[in-house]
């Protein structure tokens, strides 16, 4: 109801007056409330209640996130009618999307489509035919459900895109050997590596640059193929001959894949002054030279020690590439004639012991939740004193080890031979050292190669660097496709079809030399996995129901009935 | 105000309405949590209540306005809101105290589903495996969430004197607030979308309902309470108006 003046000429004032000093009241509280939550968008905390941090981003994530210039938009495709293990991966991904909003705000947009939501089974299939164009691998899954198996296609992916760019992110990762729930926690817990570290490869920055080193036989650009466009996405990829360029400062890192003659000093010094001087560098390098082509013609050939003239240089920086091969009772296969099929021959896969499978990782972020990789003749490594020097073993082959000094016969009728276990004695042998710290110089105090110019000890403009060592050339090896001539993926074994995760590995590895954000810190990330009790679900859980549903009502009535027999006893004395 | 508290609260825990309604919440929330597949915790397998923390928003969407619908629409029906609007109380007293009986009446019943945490922590594997301190930081969340729900409900109570009508107009709007914001965001696009749904309850609860407590989720939600309890104060003055 309202007054007017021409109405109530005196009552008016004052009854609007009254009206206008409440509805200012509050709209001077709803502003000072807007105002107050305004500024909470600027400055704000957040307490992470879990007990493993779970929702807490990394330092290098949120920066990541919140220098974001333009939107990035993340599709999931892994969302629908799932078992639980998989819900609760889905339920992780939105979880990890949800914190980077926190920090991306409205530059980072996320949305969940769901494969198998078409109407029609046509429908499905053209949109499952479309992912796969897209690179999408779907995943078949085998689960049961009300005692039932059913088949379920998944896609465990997720797209990224900036700026029309689009980067495809598997979601589903660990290691095969371990339990699917393990495997699945696993998933979970490099969820914020993956999308954040695609994120930052699509978001456009300082490109670092990496040197692949020729001249010394090492691999080709087919042969090294898949690693090279794998870095092309993150990184300026060089092909560098040592002996034409007068140093290598340009370069952020380099990679020394296979090499099969020796280096010169000059090479070598090349080299040395680079990594002393914060230079970082990936050796793949073989002690022992094997020549399949070889051991094919004769049957038999013998793997003899290189000349890489590299020794001395490891050495110095603390490890030693032993003459060498490891035998591993965990192997791949190489295909054997077996016998004869009528005038065919019979082809069968056979163990193969000196194809290392590894799946004993440090707990390093390099190599953490990795699925097994594959070595192909590989020595062991040992590590000599080096002050400055941290040495960290990557990886090791399995318990069941066996160690061949050089010259080692290789012949491929030991594959049919059943192993005698009590010659794989010799467990963990390290394959693969990450070496960080503050390198000596191999030149300290001597002439550079070719002049009377001493080096001094200690290089002037010295800073930390990082070096990563496996001791097998084939580790960044693709092979190579007969049919196109071109590459498989990196780890790809076609006897086996499967794709180790020799390929992440090495990427993993330079993003931890190369990155100085801290990003490759986060694959350390650790998350509690927390099942229920599956003996004692199947054995009580119909007594678990009962207590949850009957007791809390239970509780409700006897409160109510103690309610009512004190009010009536209360007035029932009133009464009296 | 305390008076006014303990009188709203015993006038609800005095009527039979009271038993059924916390009757219902409590089967609801068990059979959700424990028995349909869908939803429960033993068919998901892990040792958390999420389903719990999922769940109880809708839920609360009809057990807090039960709660909250009398509180001012049957004063009004029975004309004691004047003998009490009378009495020397501010009215912030009078809106203080029983907004406060509401919110502990939900908190209430709350109680008992302190039983489904005992029970995950025995059946996990090992026993106790189950995030206490996260648990301990979803239920503070859903103790917010009650919060505004309640002042969301009285301010519905306040505008009317039907009580039906009380309980429907609280219903609409903790549901309109609580996801209409998100619904809004899902057909909009990029950012107006993202800023949209922060208007929502939603938003804010979602991180509090995993144990993450963000200060800017918290000044939200008092600021909804304060905004729906100084709405109640208005629809009370604007009888002298």
């Amino acid at each position: 109801m309202e007054n007017t003046l021409n109405d109530a000429p005196l009552a008016a004032p004052v009854a609007a007056s009254r009206k206008q000093r409440d509805l200012l009241y509050f709209a001077a509280i709803l502003g000072f409330l807007l105002l107050i939550n305004f500024v909470a968008q600027r400055f704000f905390f957040r307490i992470d209640m879990t007990e493993e941090k779970r929702y807490t981003m990394s330092p290098a994530t949120k920066t990541l996130l919140r220098d974001l210039k333009q939107p990035v938009t993340i599709t999931v495709y892994l969302t629908g009618d799932f078992p639980p293990a998989f819900r609760r991966l889905e339920q992780g991904v939105r979880e990890t999307l949800t914190e980077f909003q926190v920090y991306g705000g409205a530059n980072l947009n996320y949305i969940f489509i769901d494969p198998s939501a078409a109407g029609t089974e046509a429908a499905r299939n053209q949109f499952y035919a479309s992912l796969i164009k897209k690179g999408l691998k779907p995943t078949n899954l085998g689960a049961t459900e009300n005692g039932k198996r059913v088949e379920k296609i998944i896609f465990p992916w997720a797209v990224v895109s900036v700026g029309g760019q689009d980067k495809n992110v598997l979601l589903l990762r660990g290691n095969q050997a371990a339990a699917a729930d393990v495997r699945l926690n696993q998933s979970i817990e490099g969820l914020e590596y993956e999308l954040a570290s695609t994120i930052r490869a699509l978001v456009p920055g300082l490109r670092k640059r990496i040197g692949v080193i020729e001249g010394h036989g090492e691999l080709s650009n087919a042969q090294a193929g898949d690693m090279l466009s794998t870095w092309q996405q993150q990184y300026d990829v060089y092909r560098v001959t040592l002996s034409k360029v007068p140093d290598l400062r340009a370069l952020d890192a380099v990679v020394v894949a296979q090499p099969k003659s020796p280096y010169s000093e000059d090479d070598k010094f090349k080299l040395d002054q680079f990594i002393t001087q914060g230079g970082k560098a990936l050796f793949f390098v073989d002690a022992l030279r094997v020549d399949l082509d070889s051991v094919s013609r004769n049957g038999v050939a013998l793997a003899t020690p290189y000349n890489l003239n590299l020794d001395d240089l490891f050495f110095k920086y603390g490890l030693r590439v032993n003459q060498n091969l490891l035998l591993d009772l965990n192997c791949g296969q190489i295909p054997l004639v077996t016998g004869m099929e009528g005038n065919k021959p019979k082809i069968e896969p056979m163990p193969w012991q000196l194809y290392p499978l590894i799946n004993k990782f440090s707990p390093h972020p390099i190599t953490r939740n990795l699925d097994a990789v594959y070595l192909k003749f590989v020595g062991n490594l040992d590590t000599v004193k080096a002050v400055g020097i941290r040495k960290t073993p990557l990886m090791t082959t399995s318990r069941y080890t066996r160690v061949l000094p050089a010259p080692v016969p290789i012949n491929f009728n030991d594959a049919r031979l059943e192993p005698n276990p009590k010659l794989y004695q010799k467990g963990f042998q390290p394959v693969a050292y990450l070496l960080e710290g503050q390198f000596p110089s191999l030149f300290a105090n001597r002439a550079r190669p070719g002049t009377l110019q001493f080096q001094p000890e200690k290089s002037p403009n010295g800073k930390p660097s990082k070096v990563l060592v496996i001791s097998d050339g084939d580790f960044i090896r693709s092979e190579i496709d007969p049919k196109t001539g071109n590459p498989y993926r990196l780890g790809f074994d076609r006897l086996a079809n499967t794709e180790f995760a020799n390929r992440e590995l090495v990427l993993n590895a330079t993003d931890y030399l190369l990155d100085e954000t801290g990003l490759i810190s986060v694959r350390g990330k650790q998350i509690t996995l927390r099942p229920l009790d599956k003996v004692k679900l199947a054995e009580q859980r119909r007594r678990w129901q009962l207590l949850n549903l009957g007791a809390p009502l239970a509780l409700l009535g006897l409160f109510g009935a103690v309610r009512a027999w004190r009010r009536k006893r209360r007035y029932a004395r009133f009464a009296a | 105000m305390l008076t006014i508290l303990q009188k709203e609260f015993n006038a609800f825990l005095n009527s039979p309405v009271a038993y059924v309604v916390l009757g219902v919440f409590l089967i609801a929330t068990g059979l959700f949590v424990w028995v349909f597949p869908d939803s429960s915790v033993l068919d998901y397998g892990y040792a958390d209540l999420q389903t719990l923390f999922n769940l109880a928003p809708w839920i609360f969407l009809f057990l807090i306005p039960a709660i909250t619908m009398r509180t001012f629409a049957e004063e009004k029906k029975a004309g004691t809101i004047e003998l009490l609007l009378t009495r020397p109380l501010t009215d912030g007293q009078i809106i203080g105290g029983k907004y406060l009986a509401c919110f502990i009446l939900a908190l209430l019943a709350l109680i008992p589903t302190l039983l489904y945490y005992f029970s995950v922590y025995k059946l996990g594997n090992p026993e106790g495996n189950i995030d206490s301190a996260a648990t301990v930081g979803s239920y503070l969340g859903l103790a917010l969430l009650a919060a505004v729900f309640a002042a969301i409900g009285i301010l519905a109570s306040a505008l009317t004197r039907d009580q039906i009508i009380a309980f429907l107009v609280a219903v609409v709007g903790c549901f309109l607030v609580y996801s209409g914001f998100d619904s809004l965001a899902s057909v909009l696009e990029g950012g107006p979308a993202y800023y949209v749904s922060q208007l929502g309850i939603a938003a804010h609860y979602r991180d509090l309902s995993k144990g993450l407590i963000d200060s800017r989720d918290l000044v939200y939600f008092f600021s909804v309470v304060a905004v729906a309890l100084q709405a109640t104060r208005l629809a009370l003055r604007s009888r002298n108006w």
